[in-house]
């Protein structure tokens, strides 16, 4: 199960080990434990359903980075997914907060979710429902929405970095191999391929370095609690320092607006 | 050749898939020309109806190349095949149990273009309206667009899934708009993938298109009405462009304006489950379990082996 994060490759991991002999990952969007609604009107039998292409491969699995949305509570799919599937085990794929943020914009914008033709930071202040019901934000709030899958699953759960595939796209699919219990020899095509990329269909202004760096620190807290938890040194995603900002209370700025 | 002397055909060794409005046709026609092949001029759409399977046996469906004169490659082109209406993992999985060797050709074309195509048909047909608001239709998520399968054929990546899966190198995938652009080649690369001699051109290749254009008048969807409506495929040329390993931001129209966002979420609504339905009377266990044994605090959360956590 490849629970997110959205915008971190977790759709190019599932393409690619669906090409495993041994695992059967079919494109299906299931966004099922994510939403109660759909649980409640179609069933977890509907679910089981859905794998059509099984074909009796060891391993089934499917990428809804829905489950990994702050907005769809986390703790609640986390509960829901542990209690269907109490023995599945997880991917997350993590990413630099904002990145991942200027990667969700892109995509929104590419879907007609959010305007085109405004900077990043502008819409941050501006927020609205559209910007709201997309939460590019909260997307980027990684490790409060890991964490309940964590005390669910344990060890159950695997996170990798979305630098790694970047750096060495082969190690990085090897070591989700591992994970989930599959051979790790087996090598498919076009690893080194981008896929699934809004970058080049979409212009957009992005942030510059200050607003990098205030826009950081709304993200500073969970990614040091991530880089606690995950014994992994993460100061490489911290933005250059242009500027003395001192302590603001960065909540109440985005929330009102003001900056 | 006589029929007689040739005896029954042998099992089809290629099937044109569809999808449906994307010259499926225009390649069955000229693929007859050729000296090698024969397919024969209807589309029986026998793999896509098991009633039909059922009912008239193999033997109805090897009669329909009872005039087979010996031809070397030999195959028929049924567009239903590759529609989501008929389950195309069905499909595949009935051709892989008939003719597990098979050889398919499968042609693509713009999700939209493809869909104002089915519209003119069934306004021939007589199944649409001369003056139907397709557009409208869709955003109301009106039963015909179901019914038609108007969305749901043209989601292409859920569609030949099961075909890649079953069959993989013995599909190949063609793009619609190469077809105008350069038919010659397109035509080469199918006999290629059939084994037949890829150097016969047959004449007026580039000619005859067998397009309702001319034919059948029907109000087209505007600039904008195009945008809005893609985002019914968009998610799906994604993965079909990772799964035939091919650009297709060609037929991305651009985004849908923001301001009309709504109706963008309305198209969404629209489009089909690409998996089996729900089966009568079956839900889930309504999610009323509100005890607070979510609460989970930072620190109790335990500590991640080693092993667990990427290089």
């Amino acid at each position: 199960m490849i629970i997110g994060a959205e915008r971190a490759a977790t759709r190019w991991l599932r393409f690619h080990l669906d090409q495993h002999p041994d695992i059967c990952a079919p494109p299906l969007h299931l966004d099922y434990f994510g939403d109660p609604e759909r649980m409640a009107t179609l069933g977890f039998r509907w679910y089981r359903r859905q794998f059509t292409t099984f074909k009796g491969e060891p391993f089934v699995g499917e990428a809804s980075p829905s489950y990994m949305m702050w907005k769809n509570q986390p703790a609640q799919v986390a509960r829901r997914m542990y209690k269907a599937l109490p023995d599945a085990r997880l991917i997350a794929i993590v990413r630099n907060p904002i990145d991942r943020f200027t990667s969700a914009v892109r995509h929104h914008i590419r879907w007609g979710r959010l305007p085109q033709g405004q900077s990043l930071y502008s819409m941050i202040l501006q927020g609205g429902d559209a910007f709201t019901s997309v939460d590019p934000i909260g997307c980027s709030v990684m490790f409060s929405s890991l964490y309940p899958f964590v005390d669910r699953f344990g060890d159950q759960l695997q996170l990798l970095f979305y630098d790694d595939l970047v750096a060495d796209p082969a190690a990085f699919y090897r070591s989700a191999l591992s994970h989930i219990g599959a051979s790790t020899d087996f090598v498919p095509d076009g690893l080194d391929q981008r896929l699934f990329s809004d970058a080049d269909a979409v212009d957009i202004e992005p942030l510059t370095e200050l607003e990098r760096q205030i826009v950081y620190q709304f993200f500073g807290p969970d990614v040091d609690l991530l880089s606690d938890w995950a014994g992994r040194d993460l100061t490489s995603w911290e933005p250059r320092s242009v500027q003395d900002l001192g302590t603001p209370d960065l909540t109440s700025v985005f929330l009102s607006g003001e900056l | 050749m006589s029929p007689s002397s040739a005896g029954q055909a042998p099992l089809p060794s290629f099937l044109v898939i569809g999808a449906e409005r994307s010259a499926t046709r225009w390649l069955r026609f000229n693929l007859d020309r050729h000296p090698e092949v024969f397919s024969p001029p209807v589309e029986i759409n026998w793999f896509s109806d098991a009633e039909m399977m059922r009912a008239r046996g193999r033997r109805w469906y090897q009669s329909q190349f009872d005039a087979w004169e010996g031809e070397p490659v030999l195959g028929e082109s049924s567009a239903r095949y590759l529609k989501l209406a008929s389950s195309p993992d069905q499909v595949a999985a009935r051709i892989q149990r008939s003719i597990p060797d098979v050889r398919l050709v499968a042609i693509l074309r713009q999700p939209v273009d493809r869909l104002e195509s089915a519209v003119r048909m069934y306004v021939k047909q007589g199944r649409l309206a001369a003056d139907v608001d397709v557009y409208d239709l869709i955003c109301r998520n009106d039963p015909i667009v179901a019914e038609l399968d108007l969305i749901g054929a043209g989601l292409y990546a859920s569609c030949l899934y099961p075909f890649l899966q079953t069959f993989g190198e013995q599909l190949l995938v063609l793009d619609h708009a190469d077809i105008g652009r350069k038919p010659h080649e397109v035509y080469a690369s199918v006999l290629r993938h059939l084994d037949a001699d890829p150097t016969f051109v047959p004449p007026d290749l580039d000619r005859v298109r067998f397009s309702d254009r001319p034919t059948v008048s029907v109000p087209e969807l505007d600039d904008e009405q195009r945008r809005i409506v893609y985002t019914a495929f968009r998610l799906d040329v994604e993965e079909l462009e990772a799964q035939i390993g091919r650009d297709l931001s060609a037929w991305d129209p651009g985004p849908p304006p923001f301001d009309r966002r709504a109706e963008a979420d309305a198209v969404l609504a629209a489009v089909p489950f690409t998996g089996p339905a729900p089966e009568p009377g079956e839900t889930g266990p309504v999610d009323d379990d509100d005890d607070d044994d979510d609460v989970v605090d930072a620190a109790d959360v335990p500590p991640i082996t080693r092993s667990a956590v990427a290089p």
